[in-house]
């Protein structure tokens, strides 16, 4: 990155002698540039969080280079701007317009975000009873590692206008993202105690978006296609991690081979891949249409088509570590229309539609059988059970929703406006039973809105907003294992029984739903604005409100989250400005708090 | 396998107060400073799982189940912190196309209740000083 900076610097110095040399008189140029330092001290147990955003404190000190130059004659007008602090804090940017017949900008931003890492010394805990080990412990295998992502955004846009048939244009988007760095990976394994651990993961992801469109438009209506393509590339590490090999308590010491099909990803020796990140491409066409119709009245259509695959996961390994032996994909498409009607000077009224479909792959996952001797003959415990533990991955994208907008706006009085809002939205889930969740939802939002202005310099705005669902979305049978309905299905604790399997047993006994979405929610906002003087000014913000959901069977919850401020700026004489607020935030959120244990 | 269960309220609070100025006292001269401070708090009170879910023995081993850990606790999965900032900024026209800036930042964060993340306190300062040449 230094050479790019030597090179942009040198560009601002050689406009800036180059249009030097223009008559004084006729300056069709501004430029500026700034030079100078900065000393730093970074004094810190952990730096993510005082310096969350802010990588040049992290040395003692750093150049400060920045300018900018905007230039304009004729039919050409170019401005370009940048600024540097060090390698992972600079931004760039530059427009160029040639008789708006083309158009050219770019803009490049690069920053650092500093990374929590979690020590996991929370993860201890071990039974009441005295000489019991860790039942549940942790390792941090890179526990001195910093972490931290850089990230990059270069964001390029092309349009040309084709003066010979008016209203034709062409652009072209480019978007180019990095992220690198390192962060923390976590995993764990779950045998006779759960070991979690984390590993330092190196992180080099770049996304890219290619992105042309044509747009026309002649008279009253105009048109526009939309093609986007995306690549995801994950350059990062995959961490392994050596999971403990499968014990068996039942078993006298030493004896830890026939753990069998309990251990069902894997049973070989060695490390396991874990952290995955795939790599992916996404297509994407839209075609869009906008008419002007008479008496005020606007209609727009548009039909999206959307498909993203997974590109990593068609190796033919195991399906319960992401191989699915072919690429796995999302299919999207997209119906929408609005009509919009002024219906004089103080009435519109807005009406919105949209239809969606999404559809992704399924899955075959072959559970890897080993065989043993099983009742004195040798078996796969699937036959010896007379089980097939072989299933496939219904995807739970798959999904129609339909919504519905209106709203209506008044200019009731000169100085007072109303809005009235309702929306409508019915999404249903296709493979819903197969994983355990609601079928289908029915969400409906009422709202009112005003804009007042009572006397000369106050503004109000306040609004309000209530949403009722009709079956959140909610995942059955999600928490809280029933000890007496496991002995109810014939679970034997603390013996080696080869009818221990989790689905039964410790997943099938779970007894609560659970859901984090709300069943109703009322949401409260106001804001003014008064001018109390010529010399003061102030603002008033608050937010309320209160969701919950009394239709989870049992766990039900209910929030409360309060947000409000102040803001006053006074001027007593025209050389002082003074500032200041405060604003505060509270929330609150009762809910079930459910303590599962396990009896191996 | 089993559980007990009881409701819980979680509770987050943040308040957030911040001052500034700007003056002109003279044509070629800006002056500026900001100073913010905030204070965030969330935790669950008063732990209380109503009793030991049950005591298990099987094969002369005896399995106790207890919250004993974790009832009890006034304040759990508790969070705190205190982060203020200061910012003094002078910038003085010394030629109507040269200008000389000088920046002063400190920022110091509190953590007053260490938990997963370890104890995050950190303090830094800046102090930059730039040129500004306009033509």
């Amino acid at each position: 990155m230094k050479i790019t900076t030597t090179i942009v610097m040198s560009v601002f110095i050689v406009l800036g002698l180059a249009c030097s040399a223009f008559a004084e008189d006729a300056k069709p140029y501004d430029i500026e540039i700034s030079i100078g330092g900065s000393m730093n001290d970074l004094d810190e147990t952990d730096g993510s969080r005082v310096a969350e955003y802010d990588s040049a404190v992290g040395k003692n000190a750093n150049l400060i280079l920045g300018g900018k130059v905007s230039y304009t004659l004729d039919k050409v007008a170019f401005d370009a701007y940048g600024d540097y602090l060090d390698g992972d804090d600079q931004a760039y940017g530059a427009n160029l317009d040639l008789d708006r017949i083309l158009m050219l900008e770019t803009d490049y931003l690069r920053f650092f975000h500093r990374l929590d890492h979690d020590n996991l010394d929370h993860l201890l805990a071990s039974l009441a009873r005295s000489g019991q080990g860790a039942t549940l412990y942790h390792t941090d295998f890179n526990a001195s590692d910093n972490y931290g992502i850089t990230r990059s955004e270069w964001k390029n846009q092309a349009k040309l206008n084709i003066p010979m048939v008016p209203g034709l244009s062409f652009t072209f988007n480019h978007r180019f993202e990095e992220r690198k760095g390192m962060d923390q990976a976590r995993t764990m394994s779950k045998c006779s105690a759960c070991h979690v651990v984390g590993k330092s993961k190196n992180i080099s992801e770049t996304t890219n978006d290619w992105n042309p469109a044509v747009n026309y438009r002649i008279g009253p209506i105009s048109m526009n296609y939309n093609f986007m393509y995306r690549s995801f590339n994950s350059g990062s590490d995959v961490p392994e991690n050596l999971y403990m090999e499968a014990q068996n308590p039942g078993l006298p010491p030493g004896a830890n081979l026939d753990f069998g099909a309990r251990l069902q990803y894997d049973y070989d020796d060695g490390s396991l891949p874990f952290s995955r990140t795939p790599d992916s491409e996404k297509w994407s066409h839209k075609v869009k249409m906008k008419a002007d119709l008479p008496a005020d009245n606007k209609v727009n259509l548009s039909y999206v088509y959307s498909k993203a695959t997974n590109n990593d996961s068609d190796d033919g390994g195991s399906a319960l570590y992401g191989d699915a032996g072919k690429e796995l994909s999302v299919d999207y498409w997209a119906l929408n229309g609005g009509w919009h009607w002024k219906v004089n000077k103080k009435m519109a009224f807005t009406l919105k539609g949209k239809y969606q479909d999404m559809d992704a792959s399924e899955v075959g996952v072959d559970v890897r059988d080993t065989e043993d001797v099983i009742s004195g003959t040798y078996q796969t415990y699937a036959d010896f059970l007379g089980e097939d533990f072989d299933f496939t991955r219904y995807s739970a994208y798959d999904e129609d929703e339909y919504s519905l907008d209106a709203k209506f706006a008044w200019k009731i009085l000169r100085d007072l406006k109303l809005k009235f809002g309702y929306g409508l939205e019915y999404l249903d889930r296709e493979n819903a039973e197969y994983h355990h969740v609601t079928d289908d939802t029915t969400t409906q939002k009422f709202s009112i809105g005003s804009k007042w202005r009572p006397v000369m310099g106050l503004r109000v705005t306040a609004d309000y907003a209530f949403t009722y669902v009709d079956d959140p979305y909610v995942f059955h049978d999600a928490m809280c294992p029933s000890w007496e309905e496991a002995q109810a299905l014939g679970f034997a604790p603390g013996t080696y029984s080869v009818d221990s399997w989790y689905s039964k047993y410790v997943y099938g006994v779970r007894t609560k739903d659970r859901s984090n979405q709300p069943e109703t929610v009322h949401d409260i906002k106001l804001k003014t604005y008064w001018m109390v003087t010529s010399k003061i000014n102030t603002n008033v913000h608050m937010h309320y409100k209160i969701s919950e959901n009394g239709d989870v069977g049992g766990s039900d919850w209910e929030q409360d989250m309060f947000n409000g401020g102040l803001n006053v700026m006074y001027i007593p004489i025209t050389k002082l400005a003074i500032n200041f607020g405060y604003n505060y935030f509270y929330d609150k959120y009762e809910a079930m708090f459910c303590s599962a244990f396990y009896h191996g | 396998m089993g559980g007990q269960n009881d409701n819980y309220e979680y509770e987050t609070e943040a308040h957030t107060f911040y001052v500034g100025a700007h003056a002109n006292p003279i044509p070629k001269l800006d002056l500026s400073g900001v100073f913010s401070f905030t204070k965030g708090t969330a935790n669950i009170h008063d732990l209380d799982f109503s009793g030991d879910p049950f005591t298990l023995t099987v094969n002369g081993r005896t399995d106790d189940y207890s919250f004993t850990y974790i009832n009890g606790s006034e304040e759990y999965s508790d969070l705190e912190y205190i982060m203020w900032e200061l910012e003094l900024m002078g910038n003085y026209s010394i030629t109507d196309q040269l200008g000389l800036t000088v920046n002063w930042l400190y920022s110091e964060y509190q953590d007053q209740e260490e938990y997963v993340y370890g104890e995050l306190d950190g303090k830094t300062w800046t102090l930059s000083t730039f040129v500004t040449y306009r033509f």
